[in-house]
């Protein structure tokens, strides 16, 4: 029996096989260089602490910020640390070299395989070093759980992990978004742009003032990267914004491959 | 004649030194300019002090956070943002990688002044975009959000003279990060660590005089306070400083600079000039 196939002729999550192919072939090839590996958890796990520094200083000297207690702090840095892992493992090491394979010529070679162009592009490359992220940020998860005073019941759990995968997605449609136009400007780095909006995640988006609340939860929905998963695990907010968070995923994935293809559509090759 | 009394007589090696920077930081300027629009969005940078102030003043809403008020901290990371914005340490510490990987620097060690300058002076050229949009951001951030400075003008006097100093520690700082280059294949990992040390003992992520003791006291004597958190201290009035920290600073710099020389002396045996 024939394997189903799409419209394109190519069989059915062909993407999605390239992808693991491509990850397993960056894990078999990170094996070899251990060494990175041991540099890159030291290095990680020192950012860790770093990165959990602001609000265990906080901690040290208030019980409780604007209604954030530690643990609430200490989780909304897990999700934040989950982001960063994705900024790390995934987006530095894809479409941080764009610029370069525009440049020599790479990325022609590559937007012509028989694959999603957007997805091979932007993923297919792991920066296995930083992988640990993954891991710490889940063990610094778990320590605010065991703090107490979360979660808040089984719906708001589930509600608070859907929002996360969300800001995830969305965290890689920034990162894709921000640096885009780097396939037909001579020298574009929109880093700045992710990172500004990652940083501003940090921080529980209430403590800037009601103004700036609302214009990073509506106007720039930079709320729904770390702030609002901790708000609805807390019960803080209510679980029916997951699905906000999940309508803005699908809108940045949705805007982020349309605006792929124009610029694809628009590159004019090797720009030497 | 001979050749000899032909070639002109060397100048001096200080105004040599100068010739090349202005050189140097023409050409990257212009080179800057050519990307005015990528040093607009470099200004989102600003957000990581933003982001800091917002914690503190969030944190100090209902009350002084060890003596320290809400608007103490508004200025505190008001100057934190200018004296953050003028480093370019961080390029530094991350740009001689590359230049490795590359072979590049194998071209520049043929020049006759040391192939750091002119990543020094692409990091100043730089600042000549960069600060001037601080200049009136920082006193509006402090008026608009209600802000308080210090009365006290020789806090005034020596915030201004701690940042030139803590400015030359971070460049060798970042120099020598970047150095590391000459022993690892893989050193950005490695040189990023000297943000983390900005933000935890230069003061970025809290005042220093918030971390608990006896890390308080030690950051207090250490070249990345002087760059970043001693100046905003003063001038926000969360601590005074005594004159004798510019001797420190001055000290500091000096030992940096012995430091680098070592460093860059003893990489540059390893240095192999083939890239990779």
């Amino acid at each position: 029996m024939s394997r189903r196939r799409r419209r394109d002729g190519l069989p059915r999550f062909h993407t999605l096989r390239v992808l693991s192919t491509a990850w397993r072939a960056e894990l078999a090839g990170a094996a070899e260089y251990r060494g990175d590996l041991v540099i890159g958890t030291i290095v990680t796990t020192i950012w860790l602490g770093i990165s959990v520094a602001p609000v265990l200083v906080v901690a040290l000297h208030t019980g409780d910020a604007n209604g954030w207690t530690l643990p609430k702090l200490l989780f909304l840095q897990a999700v934040w640390y989950l982001l960063d892992a994705v900024v790390w493992v995934v987006l530095i090491v894809n479409v941080g070299y764009w610029e370069d394979e525009v440049r020599v010529g790479q990325l022609d070679g590559r937007l012509l395989r028989p694959v999603n162009s957007l997805a091979l592009c932007s993923l297919s490359r792991l920066h296995v070093p930083d992988l640990p992220k993954v891991v710490l940020a889940f063990g610094l998860g778990a320590l605010a759980i065991a703090l107490g005073g979360g979660p808040a019941g089984w719906l708001p759990s589930l509600a608070a992990a859907v929002s996360i995968a969300s800001a995830l997605v969305l965290t890689w449609a920034l990162g894709v978004l921000a640096n885009y136009k780097v396939l037909t400007h001579v020298r574009f780095d929109g880093w700045s742009v992710l990172f500004a909006a990652q940083n501003l995640a940090r921080v529980p988006i209430p403590f800037y003032g009601p103004f700036l609340r609302i214009v990073l939860t509506v106007v720039v929905p930079i709320a729904f990267l770390a702030t609002v998963p901790a708000e609805i695990f807390y019960g803080d907010a209510s679980a029916w914004l997951a699905l906000v968070a999940v309508a803005l995923a699908v809108v940045s994935v949705r805007l982020t491959a349309v605006l792929w293809r124009r610029e694809v559509g628009r590159y004019a090759g090797v720009m030497g | 004649m001979t050749d000899a009394a032909l070639r002109p007589a060397p100048a001096p090696a200080a105004r040599r030194l100068t010739q090349v920077y202005g050189a140097l930081v023409r050409t990257e300027m212009q080179a800057a300019s050519a990307y005015r629009a990528q040093l607009v969005i470099g200004a989102l940078g600003w957000v990581v002090p933003v982001a800091f102030m917002a914690l503190w003043r969030g944190a100090a809403a209902d009350g002084d956070v060890d003596g320290i008020s809400a608007a103490q901290f508004t200025t505190y990371y008001a100057v934190v943002l200018l004296t953050t914005g003028i480093q370019i340490s961080h390029g530094l510490s991350f740009q001689v990688e590359p230049l490795v990987h590359s072979g590049e620097l194998s071209a520049l060690l043929l020049r006759p002044s040391h192939p750091m300058h002119p990543l020094v002076a692409r990091g100043l050229a730089t600042l000549s975009y960069a600060v001037p949009p601080l200049l009136p951001v920082v006193p509006a951030l402090i008026w608009f959000l209600g802000g308080t400075v210090t009365a006290d003008v020789g806090q005034w006097v020596l915030a201004a003279a701690l940042v030139p100093l803590g400015f030359v520690s971070e460049v060798y700082l970042g120099l020598m990060m970047g150095s590391l280059a000459l022993w690892f294949t893989r050193s950005a990992a490695l040189s990023g660590l000297l943000f983390g040390a900005e933000w935890l003992i230069g003061g970025l992520v809290a005042p220093v005089a918030l971390l608990p003791e006896p890390w308080s006291e030690i950051a207090r004597h250490q070249p990345l306070w002087f760059a970043i958190g001693a100046p905003a201290e003063a001038i926000s009035g969360i601590s005074e400083l005594r004159p004798w920290v510019l001797v420190e600073a001055a000290v500091w710099a000096v030992l940096l600079h012995v430091a680098f020389t070592r460093v860059w002396r003893r990489g540059m045996r390893r240095h192999e000039a083939v890239g990779t």
